[in-house]
């Protein structure tokens, strides 16, 4: 408990830090207003109302919000694919026009757009084009992206022919061509299976880590809430809520102990105990695992035991991939994915320890204690919680670290 | 050794060049039962491996492209010769036709891919549109169309005509035919990829990465102009072949054959007459203009010279004085001067005088013929390809052309050329006359076919770069039937532009054009307003149209002017000038006009559209 409260202190002093300092702000919205007008230019829809938004350096700030309240047109305004009714828009401190802040940013829409006469392979290497990237460079990020995104045994099939989950893999390959250090992530896990969508979230994670900094915008609220440091609730084209996750939805009021399975009689003296303290258990339950970790422990069983089955190949691999474990079934001999993500990542890769927002020393040493602390805690994981402290550590602690915590 | 497809490749190459080593080692020898069977062992070997290849590693560009190449070498040599076996050579030589084409252009399709494979943005949304117009059913069922339609042309045309004509047919029909589908498969291609890619939202991923519009623009308008210039090039060399073959093919008869090398496969250029002597031709110019004006005292410019009148009045004189100058009354004898013929003598090929009388009555025993007496430097005219002196009686109505030595080409590079209209079996003949435009014109040798071929390809090569540039401008804000027509709309006007407007002066009449600008837009409008208020509102309706007419073809380019297949066909020069002028009107100036107001467009646009 006492480790949580450490951990959310220190997000709220990120977040306060992030934005008090304006040279850290990657995104900045003021006002920003986006009225849809008719042929005739009379008023149709007001998409965007006055929205105030703030995303600083290195955070995973989530944009909810249900079908419909803005979300995606916040996120094209940013793009300066529309151009704002009213208020000011600023990403990396330019207009969201300007092509050269475009080299920084990577895209994933909610839909995959992608040439269906292209394959996988021409697909990466036409986005990879658009960024002014020599052939010799472009050839080794598309085989790096490909075998990331579990793509590269069948890269020469043109795209229409791909199913919906490999499209959003060869679209988040097509977002990090250019090893973005703005990643905008619309709707990323729609059309996932629980493999995917695992993937998608520990990529997040790996990327936060690296200092990179990612708008994920999506109405699947349980991957928000496992991923992201600072979120806002968009309905009907206003912000409704937002703050550090943390801070929105934990319950003060209410206490949780987790021990081992306790029967009748141990409970009775427990309750025995809170009564002296004037208190008593209000429930007495078993926490339950969570599906997507039994869906995957499931195929990844399945996986071990070679079972076949026409779609379970790539999901075994990508479960092994996601795990790190049977590395030969996916990835060559000397490779483990946050290998290929760093190499993904090498070219740009600024150590996060040495970022400018860090809090006080003192804040440094807790952080590093908390997440050395968190390697007993692994059996019962919340990202949530663990994720924030992350971006503030020195390199090779990142590292093993996240080695442990992913295997 | 792990097999893979490179090896594959090696292993195929390095198989056929010993197969082929030992069968000629064998056949040096004279051994031919072992060269047989090599051939034989070696040639098993070589289809199994080809299409094991095929089977395994058809993924590989390079090994897909050999084998298919190889395969459809194969079937094509083998269709055609069963052609050629039942007695159909011409099925044979079509099949021939279709395989070197494709196969051309799957060549120059690779070098094109390789060419657009520079790291930049421009060349790679050029390569996209590129594999785009392959891989997409729209633009490929034109490019099939055109590999198919080509190599058949030669072989639907009537052996039963002349050999030059049915040269100067297929020149034609396939030059149209080249330029119509490219022109359709251009406006297809330019406008499909903007409205599909706005409608079906690829555009969003391209705008969010650092890709300018105007980039993204100059991108696709390069993949269209080399697919363009491919497509051409590949056409070229095909009409090229088709039309040596063709030439090849037995004449009806010597005049024919001389026909088509001195007047089809040549690039000629024309000489319209003189006056023998340019201050006679102004004073009767002079006299006309007052004749004019004492018949009409209102003409305009009362008082003032020949000189001094407007070119417009200047004009419609010159043509008057110039018409009763071609024509000749019996009896009567008009001289006429030719210059400028100074490089004829550097080809040394005949001059060829061509002449198309047209006789003002009936004809001497009304045979359709005229007759004539010839002068060349007051000298008698002798054939010279027959030696035979005079000119035999001709048809009326119909070209005809006399060979001309060049050495009577003087030192001023002139020639003088003296018509009479003689006395027939004692009696006068009706007088004849020339067309003005083309009924009596002097033409030399002054290039080769080919480069007169590739000069008129390079003419219809910067007609589809325009109408690219107008694809992807009406792409860019139009939806995709509407565009498509507005492109065609524009880029027929532009192709029939000297006819359209011709069409829309005798529609409805205007203030004459020689009246001053002030003139004639208050005269219009008067005019407007008394066929509307006397009740005449058709008429009022019909000038509307021709000034709405009028307004729409000054926004179109004159395409008129550069329609280069007529002279290609007619063995007429296609000159560097031509080119050059195309090249500056359509190609800088319409194209970059285009180009401002599609970018103009494109850049204001939204690319996404509302989704809340």
């Amino acid at each position: 408990m006492g480790r949580s409260n450490k951990l959310i202190t220190m997000t709220q002093i990120n977040t306060q830090t992030l934005a008090s300092d304006s040279d850290d702000l990657i995104v900045k919205c003021a006002q920003l207003t986006k009225t849809f007008r008719d042929f005739w230019l009379r008023n149709r829809v007001t998409a965007v109302d006055g929205v105030d938004l703030h995303v600083g350096r290195g955070e995973v700030f989530g944009l909810l919000g249900p079908n419909g309240s803005g979300k995606s047109t916040t996120i094209k305004l940013l793009l300066g694919l529309l151009h704002p009714t009213s208020g000011r828009i600023a990403v990396f401190g330019r207009h969201p026009r300007e092509v050269s802040i475009k080299k920084r940013i990577g895209y994933l829409p909610e839909e995959s757009y992608l040439y269906r006469f292209l394959n996988a392979r021409e697909t990466l290497d036409y986005y990879g084009r658009l960024f002014h990237q020599d052939r010799r460079r472009r050839q080794r990020r598309i085989n790096q992206l490909l075998e990331y995104v579990g793509l590269d045994k069948v890269a020469r099939r043109p795209v229409g022919e791909y199913s919906k989950g490999m499209q959003r893999r060869i679209g988040i390959a097509q977002a990090l061509i250019n090893d973005p250090d703005l990643l905008i992530l619309d709707e990323p896990t729609t059309g996932m299976d629980p493999i995917g969508t695992r993937q998608i979230k520990d990529l997040i994670l790996d990327l936060r880590c690296r200092g990179k900094t990612i708008l994920l915008c999506s109405h699947l609220l349980a991957d928000v809430e496992d991923i992201t440091d600072r979120v806002a609730i968009m309905f009907g084209g206003r912000i409704r809520k937002a703050g550090a996750i943390g801070d929105l939805l934990t319950r003060r009021d209410v206490t949780t102990i987790s021990a081992p399975l306790l029967n009748a009689e141990e409970i009775n003296a427990l309750d025995q105990v809170l009564e002296k303290c004037g208190k008593q258990i209000d429930r007495v339950d078993h926490p339950r695992q969570k599906l997507e970790d039994l869906f995957l422990e499931i195929v990844h069983e399945a996986q071990r035991e070679g079972l076949a089955t026409s779609g379970a190949t790539s999901g075994g691999r990508t479960v092994d991939f996601l795990s790190g474990q049977q590395r030969g079934a996916h990835l060559p001999e000397d490779t483990n994915p946050h290998q290929l993500l760093d190499e993904l990542t090498q070219d740009k890769f600024v150590p996060v320890a040495s970022e400018p927002s860090l809090p006080d020393p003192m804040s440094k040493s807790e952080l590093l204690e908390d997440l050395v602390n968190a390697e007993h805690e692994k059996k019962q994981p919340k990202p949530s919680e663990q994720v924030p402290a992350t971006p503030k550590k020195e390199d090779h602690v990142d590292r093993d670290l996240l080695n442990d915590l992913t295997e | 050794m792990k097999l893979t497809g490179w090896r594959w490749l090696v292993i195929w190459a390095g198989s056929a060049l010993c197969g082929i080593g030992i069968v000629a080692m064998f056949s040096q020898q004279r051994l031919y039962l072992g060269a047989l069977v090599t051939y034989l062992l070696f040639g098993l070997f070589h289809i199994a491996w080809l299409v094991y290849g095929f089977v395994k590693w058809r993924y590989l560009r390079p090994v897909k492209s050999t084998a298919l190449a190889v395969l459809s070498t194969w079937i094509a040599g083998f269709l055609s010769w069963l052609a050629f076996g039942i007695g159909s050579p011409g099925l044979g030589a079509v099949l021939i036709g279709v395989w070197a084409m494709v196969i051309g252009f799957h060549l120059g399709l690779w070098l094109l891919r390789l060419f657009l494979s520079f790291g930049h943005p421009v060349c790679g949304v050029a390569r996209t549109l590129v594999d785009e117009a392959i891989r997409r059913r729209a633009p490929l069922v034109f490019i099939v169309l055109l590999l198919v339609m080509l190599p058949i042309m030669p072989f639907v045309m009537d052996p039963q005509d002349l050999l030059r004509y049915r040269i100067q047919t297929f020149i034609t029909w396939s030059m149209i035919a080249a330029s119509a589908l490219l022109s359709l498969m251009t406006v297809f291609l330019a406008v499909g990829t903007i409205t599909s890619e706005i409608q079906n939202r690829q555009i969003l991923l391209s705008m969010s990465k650092p890709l300018s519009r105007l980039n993204y623009l100059v991108g696709k308008w390069l993949g269209i102009v080399s697919l363009n210039l491919l497509l051409l090039t590949v056409c070229g060399t095909a009409v090229y072949t088709f039309t040596m073959m063709l030439a090849r093919q037995p004449a009806k008869n010597l005049q024919d054959r001389i026909a088509v090398h001195q007047r089809v496969l040549v690039a000629r250029v024309s000489k319209a007459p003189l006056p023998r002597s340019e201050a006679g031709f102004r004073q009767q110019c002079q006299e006309r203009l007052d004749r004019i004006r004492a018949e009409n005292n209102s003409y305009s410019m009362v008082g003032q010279s020949f000189d001094q009148v407007s070119p417009a009045i200047r004009r419609e004189v010159e043509k008057y004085v110039r018409t009763r100058w071609y024509a000749i009354g019996p009896r009567m004898t008009q001289v006429y001067r030719f210059s400028g013929l100074r490089p004829a003598q550097q080809y040394g090929d005949r001059l060829q005088l061509r002449i198309k009388p047209k006789s003002g009555g009936a004809t001497p025993n009304n045979s359709g013929l005229v007759y004539l007496n010839l002068l060349i430097n007051d000298r008698p005219y002798i054939n010279p390809n027959t030696n035979v002196q005079g000119v035999p009686p001709i048809a009326e109505n119909t070209y005809h052309i006399l060979p001309l030595d060049t050495q009577d080409i003087d030192v001023n590079g002139e020639l003088l050329i003296a018509i009479t209209n003689p006395l027939v079996k004692g009696k006068d003949q009706s007088s004849f006359s020339f067309n003005l435009e083309d009924g009596l014109e002097m033409f030399y040798r002054a290039g080769s076919f080919e480069w007169n071929l590739v000069r008129s390809l390079l003419i219809v090569w910067l007609r589809l770069a325009f109408l690219a540039m107008l694809g992807l401008t009406a792409g860019t804000f139009l939806g995709f039937p509407v565009a498509c027509l507005v492109c065609l709309i524009v880029y027929i006007a532009a192709a029939a532009s000297g006819f359209l407007a011709e069409s829309l002066e005798f529609y409805s009449a205007l203030p004459s054009s020689k009246l001053p600008l002030w003139e004639r837009i208050t005269g219009t409008a008067s005019l407007i307003w008394a066929l509307f208020s006397s009740g005449d509102l058709w008429g009022g309706l019909k000038v509307v149209i021709r000034l709405i007419g009028t307004g729409f073809m000054l926004l179109v380019p004159n395409f008129g002017t550069y329609n280069s297949t007529p002279l290609l066909a007619d063995g007429r020069l296609v000159s560097s000038q031509l080119v050059l002028y195309a090249a500056g009107q359509i190609g800088l100036v319409w194209t970059a006009v285009m180009a401002v107001v599609g970018y103009l467009i494109f850049r204001s646009r939204e690319l996404a559209r509302v989704i809340v």
